[in-house]
């Protein structure tokens, strides 16, 4: 079942804004690597489904993965060839916002190169710039 | 807590968000000193306190903070913030220290080995916390707590209790039953988690909206 929020107050809501930098979930919490946004972008759930995907063959199921954003905006479009107006869209599908710093995936209990292959792998499936992070090493 | 690091600092008149943009295009971070009287405002050196940071793994560092060359404030960094792109500090919180009262640290955690769970039985080795806060004089702040678990096998697990520290010197203020590492079974059979699931059609259940109302949108659309 693709991600998707199972109760929400409103079934439509209004585009917003994506302008600043992550402000929150922008540092690693949970693995030791992780996959930090670079750009910002309007994530879908189809999109986060295809990153756990190929993040998981990846690291043949060993090691364990923390997706770190949630598809709870909906967003709507209007059928093709509809004239503008007689109201919103139906609901299209579901997205995240990701700002500039946000932290999307994380990994751990698996060696470096595994772990940057495996976010290789999930980068190509997103629309924007990202980069591969981890806890310090000293 | 064995070095101690000199850091030099000045008083600090500007506040405001412009104002500390302009100290921090100037190539200073702002920060501030509480914890002993009133609290002051302080700048210092970026490029000092970078390479403070990097030989430090840890920020329980001990500074000693000259402001102005008029006096040294014995302090502890409490909390950086950093840019959440370049990594950049942004504003650093100083937590003035007395040599005789006890203050409490939160203090990394760091596994050392590599558990008989995961190269034997093909584990996960999972660390679940990675502070533990502790109460002591600034003298015995440790960078560091190294713990080993090369002996963890599968379905073992640290408490905060089994990390092994000098009572007379360390409080856990960190609750004993709190798991520190575990090593898990690795997965299998999860291979149907990756067949979708098809469930299309299905809408989230809007709350407090009554049934007619939801029809009346759908027939809308």
């Amino acid at each position: 079942m693709p991600l998707m929020p199972k109760r929400v107050k409103h079934r439509k809501v209004q585009r917003g804004s994506r302008k600043g930098t992550a402000s929150r979930g922008n540092a690693m919490a949970f693995g030791e690597y992780g996959l930090q946004s670079l750009g910002r972008a309007w994530i879908t759930n189809i999109q986060i489904e295809a990153c756990r995907v190929a993040i998981n063959r990846s690291m043949k199921r060993k090691g364990k993965l923390w997706i770190r954003i949630f598809p709870d905006k909906p967003y709507t479009k209007k059928p093709l060839e509809v004239r503008m107006g007689k109201g919103k869209g139906g609901v299209e599908g579901w997205v995240a916002v990701v700002r500039p710093g946000r932290m999307m995936f994380e990994l751990g209990g698996v060696p470096e190169p595994v772990a940057r292959e495996a976010m290789k792998l999930a980068a190509a499936k997103l629309p924007i710039r990202t980069r591969f992070v981890q806890r310090h090493a000293h | 807590m064995k070095e101690e690091i000199k850091l030099a600092a000045e008083a600090r008149q500007e506040i405001g968000s412009s104002a500390v943009q302009r100290l921090r295009k100037a190539g200073k971070v702002p920060g501030v000193i509480y914890g002993a009287g009133d609290p002051k405002n302080v700048s210092f050196d970026a490029a000092t306190f970078a390479s403070i940071q990097r030989h430090h793994h840890s920020e329980n560092v001990m500074l000693s903070l000259d402001i102005d060359g008029d006096r040294t404030h014995k302090v502890l960094m409490r909390e950086v913030q950093h840019h959440p792109l370049t990594g950049a500090p942004i504003h650093v919180d100083f937590y003035e220290l007395s040599m005789t009262r006890k203050v409490r640290v939160e203090i990394p955690v760091e596994l050392t080995g590599t558990p008989i769970g995961v190269t034997r039985d093909g584990g996960i080795l999972e660390q679940l916390v990675r502070e533990i806060e502790v109460e002591c004089l600034p003298d015995d702040i440790l960078e560091e707590i190294k713990v080993d678990v090369s002996a963890l096998e599968v379905n073992d697990g640290l408490t905060v209790d089994d990390i092994a520290l000098d009572p007379a010197k360390y409080k856990k203020i960190t609750a004993g039953d709190i798991a520190v590492a575990a090593v898990s079974a690795a997965r299998v059979g999860e291979e149907g988690e990756e067949a979708e699931e098809a469930a299309t059609g299905a809408e989230p259940e809007v709350i407090g909206a009554s049934k007619d109302d939801e029809d009346e949108d759908k027939d809308q659309e």
